[in-house]
């Protein structure tokens, strides 16, 4: 009896927690500014709230952003805010007043713009394209939508022609058999018939352009603005006002890697700065990444990509902004041998079974993965368990090495008992004891 | 009396009074229970952090401490801070921890007893020498440096042994970091002289010098902190009235640009020396004006 | 040795010295008296250079003293009131006269330090710690440092307190036995029976002023104008005391038990006269003897109703 009101309970409680997550979010009607933020490599998709405290941008390089109304709730199980356009999307004009802290306005011209996403040799890609160029793309996709719609469509009567024939051609051939006359020549019809090709969307698009649209273009020199939108009524529209930041490149230049460990491809390691040293226990490949950086202010940066993100003020940070093409790199082990290692293109893979993992294998073109694109392009680096110190040079197309590309890779020992070091910490501790014998034994205490 | 012959003098009284001073610290326990406890916060950082590198590199989240150091951090400063701290490995934080322990520990140990010696008349006494309050302040100064020199080649070796045991990188990162941290060690044993030199008894001496080092590092990390609104402003106005008086602020403003390549580390330190200066002549005509009786 | 000019010493509004001109002569024995607060430590404070004077001057072995020298006071050497308590409880008593043998730069330092404890009976406790020194220990090893570097000029502040009568004895003789050998002692104590046995010339401070300064007779003397001479007899009768009346040289005659007092001037010395005439009488003289006010009288009496008259009279009074 007690056992089941105990699982009573905690079915009662399951229940409340559920409908707890389940529970509709209560959603707030505000003015946002939507951005399409330079990041350095492409662009970022953020928002930025009534009650965001700056709406920062890379100085010097075009972002864009459009005023809008709609509807924003905090999601619990993400921790993020989202924004409901389909439920309330008022887009306003006008024009963007900035003006930096000597008062001096600043001019922003509205634009017609589309952005997409495209897979590129490396990775995915944010694209921006202005004006005419927008149009252009909007209606090449418009074009390629069409085509492929007219090329369903006459996919649609081939196959039920063909399936229509199919089906008659298998029934004759049944009642040939039935009645025991010959058919071969039907079943050699049958064998040979194709049914016809099904067409494939356009996939030059990860995420297609959308409809273009109006918004400002953010191209500011480095300074802190007052931004506000002012109607073409002459007002100033409320909740519209934000200060803007715009944060220059710190630095640039040098050359950071991402490591993807082979046991656990999800959890990449960073190597940014040059005197970074990569520590592994050994027994395991290091795919890596080599990127060009740039430094920017870690706290404008991390909100210029995700406007609600957290940063320290206070320090810079390398940001990947390029991967080095056609890049070599040479691998001096402990021996003094060299290993010369190639960029190649590798394909992560779900092994099968119950247990739940990856396996990051060579790209196979041409066989198990056919007619798909290689998950990463990386340096395949070997670090075996007895192994000591690795050292990494890059060298570009050319020969030359790369500023910042060299790193060491250590493979940390652990001895059998790590804390018998502990005994060198006792030596103050014993060095104590012995003066102090020694003064009480010569002062008489 | 030439007046060539009083820097001479007091020289000579600030080298005597500081072997005097040494000598006391050798003889007591204290010392030897600071070693320790340095050796072992070092010891543990290290250890820990090798223990804590998976074939996939490191991962705070395998041992107890580092969980516990990446929750501090992060929570703290965030992702990228951390980052930095480790880029080379754990010595420089492992370094800075023991380090700035057995600094602070001098430092205090050389404001109470000053302050001590000045209330009990012991000042006084060896001030019937040939020697004044400034040579006193300076001995005092001399024994800490002397503690610290020796304090840093010990860590540094022991540092030495780990890394060779574990196979880990003590990188320029480290070196610039002992450096930057032994002029901040002097500048801070200057603010100590200073507090002793300002108050009447030893307790009082040890309450502001702590006092101090407490703002000063509590605005030091919120320079850093992800704070934000009225805290951060809060923070912000108290540092801009009281930074420059902070040897933490300068020290972390040279260490800084030295990062970011703008100034050589040595001239970046420069106003760090300049603050110790002043906090030492500030001690100076504070002791000359008193005299070196009880108060 | 010693000379101030019109020292002056303020702690914000309270004066602790004011004006003091005293002088201590070379190869003399100097007693600093003056009640609690009189402006004593002040003033030997300022001879040593740890404070700073408001006004006046000073001169040390002949030369214009500044307070901040650190070169003359190698030639002082000083016995403070008390041990700093707490301070090198650590070090022994060998360890403590070496730090201060290297301050002074002390050449064959180790047989000096060796010598002096064993001068001050010492050498048991050389290596015990100063913690565990009893306080006569404390004064000795404190005289032991004083005289490491071979001063010229002693000053020693309430040298004898808290001792037991062999450690005074022993004190008192050490004293005595730096000034034969040639050591200028400038000493301030409250124990002025023993002042009064070994100092050459005292000063008496009071309220920051130097209000006497001299030889124990000129201090004497500048406070009475007679002498007593006082003559022990069997028995004194009516007669007796009316002859010793209409002496030509008594001022007044009392009788204190069988003693006779008479009190004569002090233009010179007239016990041979009253002698004359006891003899004249047929007295039998037990005994005869000048009654010459302690040092304590003479302080209490400085220090009390007569301070404004030897202030006025300070220039017949404090004679040197």
């Amino acid at each position: 009896m007690v056992k089941r009101l105990i699982a009573a309970a905690v079915l009662a409680l399951l229940g409340i927690a559920a409908q707890a997550q389940t529970e509709t979010p209560e959603r707030f009607e505000e003015v946002l500014w939507s951005l399409m933020s330079y990041n350095g490599r492409d662009y970022s998709p953020t928002f930025c709230r009534e009650d965001g405290d700056m709406v920062c941008v890379i100085a010097d390089a075009a972002s864009f952003t459009s005023i809008r109304t709609s509807l924003v709730y905090w999601w619990p199980t993400t921790g993020e805010w989202y924004t409901d356009s389909k439920a309330l999307n008022v887009v306003h004009e006008g024009r963007l007043e900035l003006r930096d802290r000597r008062g001096r306005l600043v001019d922003l011209e509205p634009v017609t713009y589309t952005y997409c996403s495209v897979h590129e040799r490396y990775s995915q890609v944010w694209r921006v394209l202005l004006g005419r160029e927008a149009e252009e793309e909007w209606a090449r996709y418009q074009g390629l939508q069409e085509a492929y719609r007219t090329a369903r469509s006459g996919y649609g009567i081939a196959k039920a022609s063909w399936d229509e024939e199919y089906a008659d051609l298998s029934a004759r051939i049944a009642s040939l058999r039935e009645t025991g006359r010959p058919y071969r020549a039907e079943l050699d019809r049958l064998e040979g018939m194709r049914p016809p090709t099904e067409p494939a969307e356009a996939s030059e698009y990860l995420i297609p352009p959308a409809e273009p649209r109006t918004g400002y273009v953010l191209r500011l020199p480095p300074g802190t603005y007052a931004a506000r939108l002012v109607t073409p009524e002459g007002l100033v529209l409320e909740g519209s006002e934000r200060t803007v930041v715009a944060f220059p490149r710190e630095g640039a230049g040098t050359v950071g890697y991402d490591l993807i460990p082979s046991d656990r491809w999800t959890k990449t390691v960073e190597s940014n700065q040059p005197s970074s040293v990569i520590y592994s226990a050994g027994g395991v490949h290091l795919y890596a990444r080599p990127f060009f950086q740039d430094e920017y202010n870690d706290l404008f940066y991390k909100k210029a990509i995700d406007n609600d993100a957290n940063g320290n003020p206070a320090l810079r940070n390398w940001i990947k902004v390029r991967q080095v093409e056609a890049a070599r790199i040479e691998v001096t082990g402990g021996h003094g041998a060299t290993l010369r290692v190639e960029e190649m293109p590798y394909y992560v893979e779900q092994t099968e079974g119950t247990a739940m993992g990856y396996a990051i294998v060579a790209f196979d073109a041409e066989g198990a993965h056919r007619g798909q694109d290689p998950t990463l392009r990386a340096f395949d680096l070997p670090v075996p368990t007895d192994a000591d110190t690795l050292r990494l040079r890059l060298f570009d197309a050319e020969g030359r090495s790369l500023p910042g590309g060299d790193r060491e890779i250590r493979v940390v020992k652990v001895a059998k008992r790590p804390y018998a070091t502990l005994l060198l910490v006792l030596i103050p501790f014993f060095m104590g004891i012995a003066v102090l014998a020694v003064r009480g034994r010569k002062t008489g205490i | 009396m030439k007046a060539a012959a009083r820097p001479r003098r007091r020289a000579h009284a600030a080298l005597v009074i500081a072997q005097r001073l040494l000598f006391e610290t050798m003889i007591g326990p204290g010392i030897y229970v600071a070693a320790c406890c340095a050796l072992l916060a070092a010891h543990a950082l290290v250890t820990e952090f090798a223990l804590s590198i998976e074939p996939g590199g490191f991962n705070p989240e395998r041992t107890a401490l580092y969980r516990l150091v990446y929750e501090l951090i992060v929570s703290a400063f965030g992702q990228t801070f951390f980052d930095g701290l480790f880029a080379e490995g754990p010595f420089v934080l492992a370094y800075t921890v023991s380090f700035g322990l057995l600094a602070v520990y001098f430092a205090s140990g050389s404001v109470t007893r000053l302050a001590m010696e000045r209330r009990v008349g012991a000042m006084e006494l060896v001030c019937y020498g040939p020697a004044d309050g400034t040579s006193c302040l300076l001995g005092a100064l001399g024994r800490d440096m002397a503690l610290s020199l020796c304090s840093a080649l010990l860590l540094l070796a022991f540092l030495g042994v780990l890394s060779l045991r574990h196979n880990l990188a003590m990188g320029p990162h480290l070196a610039s970091a002992a450096a930057a941290l032994f002029l901040l060690a002097f500048a801070v044993s200057s603010m100590g002289l200073l507090c002793a030199s300002l108050a009447t008894r030893a307790a009082s001496a040890a309450a502001l010098f702590t006092g101090l080092l407490l703002l000063f590092a509590v605005l030091l990390a919120a320079r850093y902190a992800g704070v934000t609104g009225y805290a951060r402003t809060l923070a912000s106005a108290l540092s801009g009235a009281l930074q420059w008086f902070s040897p933490l602020f300068w020290w972390d403003l040279a260490v800084r640009m030295a990062e970011r390549g703008a100034l050589p580390a040595c001239v970046g330190l420069l106003p760090l020396a300049a603050l110790s200066a002043s906090y030492l002549t500030a001690a100076h005509l504070l002791t000359r004006s008193a005299g070196s009786g009880p108060w | 040795m010693i000379r101030t000019r019109g020292l002056v010493k303020r702690y914000g509004r309270l004066t602790a010295v004011d004006g003091v001109s005293l002088e201590v002569l070379p190869g003399e024995i100097y007693g600093f008296l003056g009640p609690n607060g009189a402006g004593k430590t002040s003033t030997i404070r300022m001879l040593l250079g740890t404070t700073r004077p408001t006004a006046g001057s000073m001169t040390l072995f002949g030369e214009a003293y500044d307070h901040r020298s650190l070169e003359l006071r190698r030639r002082i050497g000083v016995v403070p009131e008390r041990h700093p308590a707490g301070a090198w409880r650590w070090m022994t008593a060998r360890e403590y006269l070496r730090f201060f043998a290297a301050l002074f730069e002390v050449p064959r330092a180790e047989e000096r330090i060796g010598a002096l404890l064993e001068r001050m009976e010492l050498s048991r406790a050389a290596d015990r710690r100063v913690a565990a020194f009893s306080k006569g220990m404390l004064q000795k090893l404190s005289f032991a440092r004083a005289l490491l570097h071979g001063p010229d000029l002693l000053i020693l502040d309430e040298p004898i307190s808290g001792l037991d009568p062999i450690g005074l004895k022993q004190v008192r003789d050490l004293i005595v036995e730096q000034n034969r050998d040639g050591r200028t002692v400038l000493i301030s104590s409250h124990q002025l029976s023993e002042m009064e046995r070994i100092c050459h010339r005292v000063g008496i401070l009071s309220s920051g002023r130097l209000i006497a300064q001299g030889t124990m007779p000129s201090l004497i003397a500048s406070l009475e104008e007679d002498a007593e001479i006082l003559v022990e007899l069997e028995r004194i009768g009516p007669e007796l005391l009316r002859q010793a009346r209409g002496l030509p040289f008594t001022r007044s005659v009392s009788v204190e038990g069988t003693t006779l007092v008479l009190h004569v001037g002090r233009e010179r010395d007239y016990r041979r006269d009253v002698g004359e005439f006891l003899q004249g009488t047929g007295q039998v003289v037990l005994g005869m003897r000048e009654r010459i006010p302690s040092l304590e009288e003479a302080f209490v009496t400085i220090t009390g109703d007569n301070v404004a008259r030897l202030a006025a009279g300070s220039g017949k009074g404090a004679a040197t």
